[in-house]
């Protein structure tokens, strides 16, 4: 059930709260223009251009096993269980009688979730997923730093390909050394989280239709994961989702304030 | 009285460092715009070297001439856009991606009327083919297929499932099942979605959906409305560029039994590409990114905008006892043989004239002796 938040006046607005329906703490991004991309790297992040994003709120981590587990007892809705060649589900696939998380894994990011399956969980617990440009904001600040805790790469500081656990982590476990500053968790790294926005080039623009969410097309994945090296694991990457679902792809949420 | 709003560009910063503003009137310009007191005479000093100004140019210069029929459709959609947007920035209201997820089922559209101009028109009588030739020892109705006169190609005809002919276009709807793309290329009249056929009992019939330039049945048209009974040597004509033949499968082909003297090809259909495929190896179908560093053995994103919704591993081909078999890769669009979806982990045989559909890039298998 959701309850709505009492109404804020702007010098009130905090800077953390509990979301009631999940019990879940989210972060407030304060809004502004700032850096979108980058004029080096990959095309797929080019060029460098101004966006201006509005206050919001963006969950300090990724959905998590357990919080899935409430939302598909709750609603009824399907859990994981694949058996496909093309993705290694042992080990994330939920017991399809007991309707249970792999052993161990609660406090994982729930993976092989389509989007589809993400928009249903907002649905459910009253919010949205992030639109990319707020993703990014919540990820690089105002001033468009490449990582969340600066401009350098540091090993031990996200999940990655180099740190070789070879699989997601619970998470917080890379805290607080790969927080924002603003307590945002897990934003690099562990899973590639799905946005609100279709895979269109730059420059971002939210009135141009890649915010529809009926649309089709591809959306647009952020946040890279353990599968990806330090080459692709920093705030710019941006992957067309082309595919239902994956082993290291899962999602977070975000809200707007009511006033 | 200026097309773009400097102040609100997202490349306002680039723009001003590359016009031709000598550096000094360049940093007053940006101070204004920081302190937000940036008149029209500033915008005017960037005016000239706008550079959405110039892409747009550029796009009109390269773009191809617009056809009565694609303006109208535009017009159409731009209507549509703009009163939707109208509707949605209603004072007061949030842009809906700020607005939290409700899963309320789109209102239905309301289906548009067919009319029936020639309702009162009879065709010309045609005699009854022989039932006799037309079914195999078992009892069965002999397998028909279609062979596109220009290009060759056969088209497996397949039971209990529609199969909508026509032309990719990334911009329209689902596109068809049938891609006749590249041998529509010099009269360019097949429509996006131009025929279906269906399948009752091993025969078939034939319907226009609604295309520009007419579907045509042995020189007769086959107008909007109900749907024609094709029967065997059945010439079909799509506009004035497509032809096919309506027929029996060859016998050797009804059970396909591969044999050491045959080539299997795969056939890129809206370009006309082919490529010859091999037992044992598998052939990975998708679209290559040098991001992440992946390469089918298949790389549809070559075929320019057809591939706009191929995944990066889409699908995969197998080999059973030298029958290769296809099965999707969880590819977001989707895999369709002979527009029958293909779910998760189903693997499907394929015969010669079938029809790999990914996302709408269009790939037909065929085999050569």
């Amino acid at each position: 059930m959701k309850q709505n938040l009492p109404v804020l006046s702007d010098d009130t607005v905090m800077s953390a709260i509990v979301w009631p329906a999940d019990g879940k703490d989210m972060v407030l991004v304060p809004g502004g223009t700032g850096l979108m991309g980058s004029n080096d790297g990959s095309p797929k992040h080019q060029p460098e251009h101004d966006v201006h994003v509005v206050d919001f709120y963006i969950d300090r981590w990724p959905v998590t096993n357990a919080e899935y587990k409430r939302f598909a007892d709750e609603t009824n809705h399907p859990v994981p269980n694949y058996d496909v060649s093309w993705c290694d589900t042992r080990g994330y696939n939920w017991d399809p009688e007991t309707r249970v998380y792999p052993e161990g894994k609660a406090d994982h990011p729930a993976v092989l979730v389509t989007w589809e399956d993400a928009m249903a969980y907002t649905a459910w617990v009253g919010k949205r997923l992030p639109t990319e440009a707020e993703w990014e904001r919540a990820a690089r600040g105002l001033g468009g730093r490449r990582y969340p805790w600066g401009n350098e790469f540091v090993l031990g500081r996200c999940n990655c390909k180099e740190v070789g656990l070879g699989a997601t982590s619970p998470v917080g476990q890379f805290s607080p050394e790969g927080d924002t500053p603003g307590g945002v968790v897990d934003m690099l790294g562990n899973v590639w989280e799905w946005t609100n926005s279709l895979y269109r080039p730059y420059p971002y623009d939210p009135d141009d239709g890649r915010e529809s969410r009926q649309a089709r097309g591809f959306r647009v994945l952020r946040g890279a994961s353990w599968v990806n090296d330090a080459n692709v694991v920093h705030c710019l990457s941006r992957l067309d989702g082309d595919f239902q679902f994956y082993n290291n792809v899962g999602f977070r949420c975000a809200v707007s304030p009511e006033n | 009285m200026y097309k773009y709003n400097c102040r609100k560009c997202p490349i306002r910063n680039r723009c001003i460092d590359e016009g031709t503003n000598a550096p000094s009137i360049k940093e007053i310009i940006r101070q204004a715009f920081a302190a937000r007191t940036d008149t029209l005479e500033t915008w005017g000093a960037l005016q000239p070297h706008c550079l959405l100004l110039k892409a747009e140019e550029e796009r009109v210069r390269t773009a191809p001439r617009e056809s009565m029929l694609s303006r109208r459709l535009r017009q159409a959609r731009e209507t549509r856009e703009q009163a939707a947007k109208a509707f949605s920035t209603s004072a007061g209201r949030k842009p809906d991606y700020l607005q939290p997820v409700s899963l309320v089922s789109p209102q239905a559209k309301p289906q548009p009327k067919e009319t029936h101009p020639d309702a009162g028109e009879t065709r010309a009588a045609r005699p009854e083919v022989s039932a006799i030739e037309d079914i195999a020892a078992d009892g069965r109705l002999l397998p028909r297929w279609l062979t596109i006169v220009v290009s060759g190609r056969h088209i497996a005809l397949p039971a209990d499932k529609d199969l909508v002919l026509g032309r990719f276009d990334p911009n329209f709807g689902v596109p068809p099942d049938i891609d006749l793309t590249y041998e529509d290329q010099g009269a360019r009249t097949v429509s996006r979605q131009h025929a279906r056929i269906v399948e009752a009992a091993g025969r078939h019939t034939i319907e226009d959906m609604g295309s520009r330039h007419g579907l045509f049945v042995n020189g007769e048209q086959v107008r909007s409305g109900p749907p024609y009974q094709l029967q065997l040597g059945d010439r079909i004509e799509l506009g004035s560029s497509v032809q096919l033949v309506y027929d029996r499968m060859p016998a050797h082909l009804m059970d396909f039994a591969p044999t050491a003297s045959m080539n299997h090809v795969l056939v890129i259909t809206p370009t006309g590409r082919r490529l010859a495929i091999t037992p044992p190896k598998d052939v990975l179908i998708g679209r290559s990114d040098r991001y992440v560093d992946f390469a089918p053995d298949v790389d549809l994103s070559r075929e320019g905008e057809v591939a706009v919704r191929v995944s990066r591993r889409h699908a995969i081909i197998t080999w059973r006892d030298s029958v290769p078999h296809l099965e999707d890769l969880g590819s977001g669009f989707g895999t369709r043989l002979n527009g029958q979806t293909l779910f998760i982990g189903q693997a499907a045989s394929l015969k010669p004239g079938d029809h790999i559909w990914l996302g709408g890039c269009v790939l037909a298998y065929d085999i050569e002796v």
